[in-house]
C-alpha cells in the first residue's frame, strides 16, 4: 500500500489484519473500557461545567475518529480530566456554567483546538511538542490535579458551586460553611470514595466504577435522594447528539484562541504519553504527527457532534491495553456501547447522584499525581526543579486561568536553558603557561611564549554567548601586552550563527588594528562552511586557519622568526 | 583602602580621574568641541522626530550626557538624543497626547524617569547579561525597520506638507500619500539638497561630519531661495527662535494613570536603550582595549535618564555615531563628553539666532539621512548567506516593527530568535565512527569502504546537547539504529561533545539503555564531561545505566566492551577493526 494512502487512511494498515480471534479480544476490551468510560464521561462533563450527558456525546463519534485516524490502535479517546478542566478554565470567565452560551463556547474550543492539532500534524510540527519539557508538564499536572480535587469539594459537600473565583478561596468558603453542607450528599460522596478505593485495592479486575455507580444510583432511587435535596444527574435527553456546524463568532474565537492552543498542546501530551507506552508494550511503531492528525480529527468530530473537547485517556488506554485490545475495533466497540446507552439506558442514569461523579473524578486524579518525578528532577538538576515548581505555583496562582501556568513554565524552562548557555565551558590557556597545547613543536622558539593565547570554547558560538567569548579574548589582550596571536581551538564549537559571525568579524578587525592576529584551528566542516559563506574566511585570512593546534604552532613558529613582517603599532611608536 | 571597590562602584569616575592631566585635557577639549558641534543639528532633528519642541533635543545632550559619562563604565561612550529612541517616544506617546503639546513633553519626561529607574535597577541587580537574549539579527531587523519608519515619517516634512500625527507605520504611510498633492517644490528642493549634500559628504569626506555639512548646505539653500523667490511664496518653514541656552528644571507627569500607561513603553525604551548602549560600549572597547563593566554602564544610563527627567531631557541613550566621532577625535576620558555638554551651552548662546533659521525641510533631510544609515543592507545580505532561519528572524523583527506597536516588536524578534535557536539545538549531530587503523593514534573516523563497522558494536558520536528539546530527535535516531542494524546490539556513545544533558535527556539515555538490555545489548558512555556526569550522578541515573558502562578513555572502553562481545559472531567476522581482534583466531568461513 502506498505511504500517502496510509497517511490519509491509517486504519487500512490494521484493517486487513482483523481475524476472528482479534475481533473477540477487541470486543471484550471494548466492553470493559465502555463500562469505565460511561460513568467517567458523565463525571468529566461535569468537570468541564457542562450537563453530564454531553460527556456521553464526547465518548461516541470522537472516540471512533480517534481510533481510525490516529497512529496508536490502543489509544482510547474520549472525555478526560485535564482537558475538561482546561475547557472549564478557559470558558468560565466568558459565560455562566451550564448556560447555552457556555456550551457554544465549549464547542468552539473543541473546534479550535482540533484545528490546531490537525494543522500541527499535517505540517509535521510534532517536534514542537518537545518544547513543553517534562518538569513543566509535571508541575502543571500536579497543580491541575489539586485544582480539580478542590473544584469537586462543593459537589462532595452537596453545596451548589459558589461563584467561580479562585479555587482555593471557593474551597475555603465551603469548608468554613461546612455546617450548611448536605448530610446525605456527604454520605454518598464518602461511600463512593470508600467503594472505589476498596475496589481498586481488593478487586482491581472488576469494573469498580460501574458497580459503584450502579449501587449508589439504586440507593439514590430508593432513598429518594433527590427529594431530600440532593443533586442528581437528572433527565438526559434520549437519543443521539445532533450533528451541526459549530456557530461562527469571530470575537469569541479570538478570545478562545490562546486557551485552545494550550488545550491542543496539553491534551496531546496526555495522549502522547499513553500512546508511547502502548507502542513500547506492543512493540509497534508510533508516529506522533499521525497521532496529532487523529486527535485533531477526534476534536473536530466532537465539535460537529456538539460537545466538548476530547483527548486520549491515560487510564482507559491502559485498561484497553491490559484487556487485550489488538486493533482500533475495541474503541469502536466501546463507542457502540455508549450508543446503546444513549438509546436505551439513559433513564437509568437519571438518579445518579452528583457527589458520586465528584468522587469518581477525585479518584481518577491519583493516576495523574506523580511526585517522584519532581523529586528526581530536584536531585538531578536545580533548573528543572525550578521550572517545575514555578509552573506548579503559577498554575495554582493563575487559577482558573490555568493555561497561563503553562506559558510561565515554558518561558521559565526556555529562559533557564538559554541562561545556562550564556557561560559555557571555556578554557583559556594564557601565554605565560608552560604547556600551551597538548602537543607543541619541540623546537618552538622562545619568542612564541608570551605571544600566543589559546582559547578552547565548548559550545556553539551563538548570540547568547558571543559576549562571553569576546570578553575572554579582550581580557587576554589586556593582560598580556606582548600578545600577538589568539588561537581559537574550534573542536568544541558545533555551530556558528550570524551574531557569532558579526562578533568574530569586528573582533578580528579590532585586534588587527592593535597588531594581534585571530587564528582558528580544528574548525568543524559545518562551522567552516559558515565562515566561507559569510566572507569571514577572507576577512580573517585563509592563512590563519589550521587543521590542528599542532599545525598552528608550527606555522606560528615560522611567523615569529620574521617579526619584521607584522610589526605591532604599539611597538613601532 | 578596603572600601575602594564599593566607592569605585558608586563613583566610577574616581578610576580615571587621576589620569586627567594637561595633555589628556587638551585632547578631551578638542573632542568635546567637535562633539558639541555634531550634536547641535542632531539634537534639533531628533527632538523634532520625537514630536517634541526642538530645544529638548539639545537639553537632552547636556545634563544627561554629562551624568552618563561620569557614572558609566566606558571611557568613550557619548549619550544623548538618538534616532531609534526618539522614534519610539513618538510612536508610543502619540496615542496618549498630541505631539508638541505640554502634556506630551511631560509624558516624555516621565518616560525618561521610568526607564531610567528600570535601567538603574537592572544595573544594581546585575541583569546586564539579559541583553544576550537579544541576538544581532533582532537588532539588525529592528533598526532597519526604524530607519524605514523614520524616512517615511519625514516625507511629508520634506515635501512641505502637513499630514497630521500618526503612531503606526501604515497610518504614516496613508497620511503621507493622502497629502502628496500639496507638495511645495521649493521646500522639496531644500530637502533634497540637504540629503544629497549629506550623502556625498559621507561618501567622499566622512571626516567632515556629514550631518553638519548637510545642515549648512540646506540652511544656506533655504536662505538663498527665500531671498530670490520671497519667503511667503516658497512654503519653507523655519525652526523659529529657540528659548534659553540652559536647560530649565522640569517636572515629569506623575499622575497614576500616566504611570500605568507608560509602564509598557518604559520597558520597551529600556530594552532598546540598554541593548544599544551595551552594543556600542562593547564595540568601542574592542578598539580601545578597555575593560567594560556592562552593569556599571546600565547604572550610568539609568542615572542619566533620571537626571534628564528633571533637567528637560527626554529619554536618552548612547549614540553610535557620536561615540565613534568622539573616539576618532582622540578623546581620552569621559571628560570629553562632559565638556561637550558645556560647549553645547556656549554654542547655543552664540548660535541661537542662526539656529532659528534652520528650515524644516532641511531637518527632515537630516532625519532621512539618519534613517538611511540605519537600514543595514550589508548585514541583511550576510544573514541571507549565513542561514535562512536567521534571515527569517531578521525579516520577522523587521515586519513586526513595521506592523505592530513598536513596544512589542523587539519581544517578537527575541521570541523568534529563541525558537530558531532551540530548533537548531534540537538536532544534535550524530555520526557513526570506527577506529581508523591507518592512523597512528587509531583516531576515530567515519566508516567507509576501507573502514567497516564492527557487526556487534555501534560507535556513535553525539555533538550538541541532549535536553528536552532534542530528546525526540535523539531517540528517533536511536530507534532507527536499533531497527536498521539489529545485530549491533551494543551502542557506545562518544560523549566528549555532549555539552549539556538535562533530566529529560538523562531519561532518554536511560530508556535507550533499557531497550538495549531487553534485546541483550548494552549502552556505553565514553568521555562524559564533568557537568554532564554530575547531572547523571545526582539524578541517580548512573546506578541504572551501570557505572561499569561509563568509561574515560576510548581504548579502555573498547577493551572492556570487546570482552563482552559474542565470540560466535566474532569467529565469523571479517571486519576485525579493533586491536583486540588480533587475539582471536582467524575468521572461519561458514
Amino acid at each position: 500500500m502506498r505511504a500517502s494512502t496510509l497517511r490519509v487512511l491509517p486504519f487500512l494498515a490494521w484493517l486487513p489484519g482483523i481475524t476472528r480471534e482479534s475481533l473477540r479480544l477487541d470486543a471484550v476490551a471494548g466492553l470493559t473500557v465502555a463500562l469505565v468510560a460511561i460513568p467517567q464521561s458523565l463525571a468529566y462533563a461535569q468537570l468541564a461545567g457542562l450537563p453530564p450527558y454531553y460527556g456521553l456525546y464526547a465518548a461516541l463519534i470522537p472516540t471512533i475518529f480517534g481510533a481510525l485516524f490516529g497512529s496508536s490502535s490502543q489509544l482510547s479517546t474520549g472525555p478526560v480530566a485535564l482537558t475538561s478542566l482546561l475547557t472549564a478554565a478557559s470558558i468560565a470567565p466568558l459565560a455562566a456554567a451550564g448556560s447555552e452560551q457556555y456550551v457554544a463556547y465549549a464547542i468552539s474550543v473543541a473546534l479550535l483546538s482540533g484545528l490546531f492539532q490537525l494543522s500541527f500534524g499535517v505540517m509535521r510540527l510534532g517536534v514542537l511538542m518537545n518544547l513543553l519539557s517534562h518538569p513543566v508538564l509535571m508541575g502543571f499536572v500536579n497543580a491541575a490535579a489539586i485544582l480539580i480535587t478542590l473544584s469537586q469539594v462543593p459537589a462532595l459537600f452537596g453545596v451548589a458551586p459558589p461563584a467561580r473565583g479562585h479555587a482555593v478561596i471557593d474551597t475555603w468558603h465551603v469548608l468554613v460553611h461546612a455546617a450548611e453542607s448536605h448530610g446525605y450528599s456527604v454520605l454518598f460522596g464518602v461511600t463512593a470514595i470508600t467503594l472505589l478505593v476498596a475496589f481498586r485495592r481488593y478487586a482491581p479486575r472488576l469494573p469498580g466504577v460501574l458497580i459503584c455507580v450502579a449501587l449508589l444510583t439504586a440507593a439514590s432511587y430508593f432513598l429518594d435522594y433527590a427529594g431530600n435535596g440532593g443533586r442528581i444527574v437528572g433527565d438526559i435527553p434520549r437519543g443521539l447528539p445532533a450533528l451541526a456546524l459549530p456557530r461562527f463568532s469571530l470575537e469569541a474565537w479570538i478570545e478562545l484562541l490562546p486557551a485552545s492552543f494550550v488545550i491542543a498542546v496539553i491534551s496531546f501530551m496526555e495522549a502522547m504519553s499513553s500512546a508511547k507506552i502502548a507502542a513500547i508494550k506492543t512493540a509497534t511503531k508510533w508516529d506522533e504527527n499521525q497521532e496529532l492528525i487523529g486527535q485533531g480529527l477526534a476534536k473536530l468530530a466532537a465539535a460537529f457532534s456538539q460537545t466538548m473537547p476530547v483527548s486520549g485517556s491515560f487510564s482507559r488506554s491502559a485498561l484497553n491495553l491490559a484487556s487485550g485490545a489488538r486493533t482500533g475495533i475495541s474503541s469502536i466497540v466501546a463507542a457502540l456501547c455508549v450508543l446503546l446507552t444513549l438509546l436505551f439506558f439513559t433513564p437509568l442514569l437519571k438518579y445518579l447522584p452528583l457527589p458520586v461523579l465528584a468522587a469518581i473524578i477525585v479518584m481518577a486524579l491519583t493516576n495523574l499525581i506523580n511526585l517522584r518525578s519532581l523529586r528526581n528532577a530536584w536531585r538531578a538538576s536545580r533548573d528543572d526543579a525550578i521550572a517545575a515548581l514555578l509552573t506548579f505555583a503559577a498554575t495554582i496562582a493563575f487559577a482558573p486561568q490555568i493555561q497561563n501556568g503553562i506559558f510561565v513554565g515554558i518561558l521559565v524552562s526556555l529562559g533557564l536553558f538559554i541562561y545556562r548557555r550564556m557561560r559555557p565551558n571555556m578554557a583559556v590557556v594564557e601565554p605565560a603557561s608552560a604547556q600551551l597545547a597538548r602537543e607543541t613543536p619541540e623546537d618552538m622558539p622562545q619568542a612564541l611564549r608570551g605571544a600566543v593565547g589559546v582559547i578552547h570554547f565548548d559550545a556553539s558560538l551563538v548570540f547568547v554567548n558571543v559576549s562571553y567569548f569576546e570578553s575572554a579574548v579582550l581580557q587576554l589582550e589586556r593582560r598580556y601586552p606582548g600578545l600577538r596571536f589568539v588561537l581559537v581551538s574550534g573542536s568544541g564549537i558545533n555551530d556558528l550563527d550570524a551574531s557569532g559571525v558579526e562578533m568574530l568579524a569586528s573582533l578580528c578587525d579590532g585586534l588587527r588594528k592593535n597588531g594581534i592576529e585571530l587564528l582558528f584551528s580544528a574548525v568543524k566542516p559545518r562551522v567552516r562552511s559558515v565562515f566561507d559563506r559569510t566572507g569571514l574566511t577572507q576577512r580573517i585570512g585563509t592563512e590563519n586557519f589550521f587543521l590542528s593546534d599542532y599545525a598552528a604552532f608550527v606555522a606560528l613558529a615560522g611567523r615569529i622568526e620574521r617579526p619584521s613582517d607584522t610589526p605591532r603599532p604599539a611597538d613601532a611608536d | 583602602m578596603p572600601a575602594q571597590p564599593y566607592l569605585r562602584r558608586l563613583l566610577p569616575f574616581l578610576a580615571w580621574w587621576p589620569r586627567v592631566d594637561r595633555k589628556s585635557l587638551r585632547a578631551d577639549a578638542i573632542a568635546g568641541l567637535i562633539g558639541a558641534v555634531v550634536v547641535l543639528p542632531q539634537g534639533v532633528a531628533y527632538a523634532t522626530l520625537a514630536g517634541l519642541p526642538p530645544e529638548y533635543g539639545l537639553y537632552c545632550a547636556m545634563v544627561p550626557t554629562a551624568i552618563a559619562a561620569l557614572f558609566g563604565s566606558s571611557l568613550h561612550a557619548v549619550s544623548g538624543p538618538t534616532n531609534a529612541v526618539s522614534l519610539m517616544v513618538l510612536a508610543m506617546l502619540t496615542p496618549l497626547a498630541v505631539p508638541g503639546s505640554s502634556g506630551f513633553v511631560s509624558m516624555a519626561l516621565t518616560l525618561a524617569l521610568m526607564s531610567g529607574l528600570l535601567m538603574l535597577a537592572m544595573g544594581f541587580f546585575r541583569l546586564g547579561v539579559l541583553v544576550n537574549f537579544i541576538s544581532n539579527g533582532v537588532i539588525v531587523g529592528f533598526t532597519s525597520a526604524v530607519g524605514i519608519i523614520i524616512i517615511v515619517s519625514q516625507i511629508s516634512q520634506l515635501f512641505g506638507t502637513h499630514s497630521g500625527h500618526a503612531s503606526q507605520f501604515y497610518e504614516m504611510l496613508h497620511n503621507t500619500i493622502a497629502h502628496l498633492n500639496e507638495v511645495h517644490p521649493w521646500a522639496l528642493a531644500v530637502g533634497i539638497l540637504t540629503v544629497v549634500a549629506g550623502a556625498l559628504t559621507k561618501r567622499y569626506a566622512p571626516r567632515m561630519a556629514p550631518m553638519l555639512v548637510a545642515t549648512v548646505v540646506g540652511t544656506v539653500a533655504a536662505l538663498a531661495i527665500n531671498f530670490a523667490v520671497g519667503a511667503e511664496n516658497t512654503g519653507i518653514r523655519t525652526l523659529g527662535a529657540l528659548p534659553g541656552a540652559l536647560p530649565p528644571l522640569s517636572l515629569p507627569d506623575m499622575r497614576g494613570a500616566t504611570l500605568t500607561n507608560l509602564l509598557a513603553p518604559a520597558f520597551a525604551v529600556t530594552i532598546l536603550s540598554v541593548t544599544q548602549a551595551i552594543a556600542i560600549v562593547r564595540a568601542v572597547a574592542i578598539r580601545s582595549g578597555q575593560r567594560i563593566d556592562t552593569n556599571q554602564e546600565l547604572i550610568g544610563q539609568g542615572l542619566s535618564n533620571i537626571a534628564g527627567a528633571f533637567f528637560s531631557g527626554y529619554p536618552s541613550c548612547a549614540s553610535v555615531n557620536r561615540c565613534g566621532i568622539n573616539y576618532e577625535s582622540g578623546a581620552r576620558t569621559p571628560l570629553s563628553a562632559v565638556l561637550s555638554a558645556g560647549f553645547l551651552v556656549l554654542l547655543l548662546l552664540v548660535l541661537a539666532p542662526v539656529a532659528a533659521l534652520l528650515p524644516h525641510p532641511a531637518i527632515a533631510g537630516l532625519l532621512v539621512l539618519a534613517g538611511w544609515g540605519l537600514i543595514d543592507i550589508g548585514q541583511m545580505r550576510m544573514y541571507l548567506r549565513t542561514s535562512r532561519q536567521e534571515a527569517a528572524v531578521v525579516a520577522a523583527t523587521l515586519l513586526a516593527t513595521l506592523v505592530m506597536p513598536i513596544a512589542y516588536a523587539i519581544l517578537v524578534g527575541v521570541m523568534a530568535s529563541l525558537v530558531v535557536y532551540l530548533h537548531r539545538t534540537s538536532r544534535p549531530m550524530m555520526r557513526s565512527l570506527v577506529p581508523d587503523s591507518r592512523h597512528s593514534e587509531r583516531q576515530l573516523a567515519p566508516p567507509g569502504e576501507e573502514l567497516p563497522e564492527c557487526p556487534q558494536l555501534k560507535i556513535l558520536s553525539v555533538e550538541g546537547s541532549i535536553y528536552f528539546g532534542a530528546v525526540d530527535h535523539v531517540e528517533s535516531h536511536f530507534d532507527t539504529l536499533r531497527e536498521l542494524t539489529r545485530e549491533q546490539r551494543r551502542l557506545l556513545l562518544i560523549s566528549r561533545n555532549i555539552n549539556f544533558v538535562d533530566v529529560a535527556g538523562a531519561e532518554a539515555l536511560l530508556r535507550e539503555a533499557r531497550k538495549r538490555r531487553w534485546d541483550n545489548g548494552q549502552l556505553y558512555l565514553q568521555g562524559l564531561r564533568q557537568p554532564v556526569e554530575n547531572v547523571l550522578k545526582n539524578g541517580g541515573f548512573i546506578e541504572e545505566l551501570g557505572p561499569e558502562n561509563m568509561f574515560r578513555g576510548k581504548r579502555e572502553a573498547i577493551a572492556a566492551i570487546f570482552a563482552q562481545l559474542d565470540r560466535a559472531i566474532c569467529a565469523r567476522c571479517t571486519a576485525r577493526i579493533f586491536q583486540e581482534c588480533a587475539t582471536l583466531p582467524p575468521p572461519r568461513e561458514e
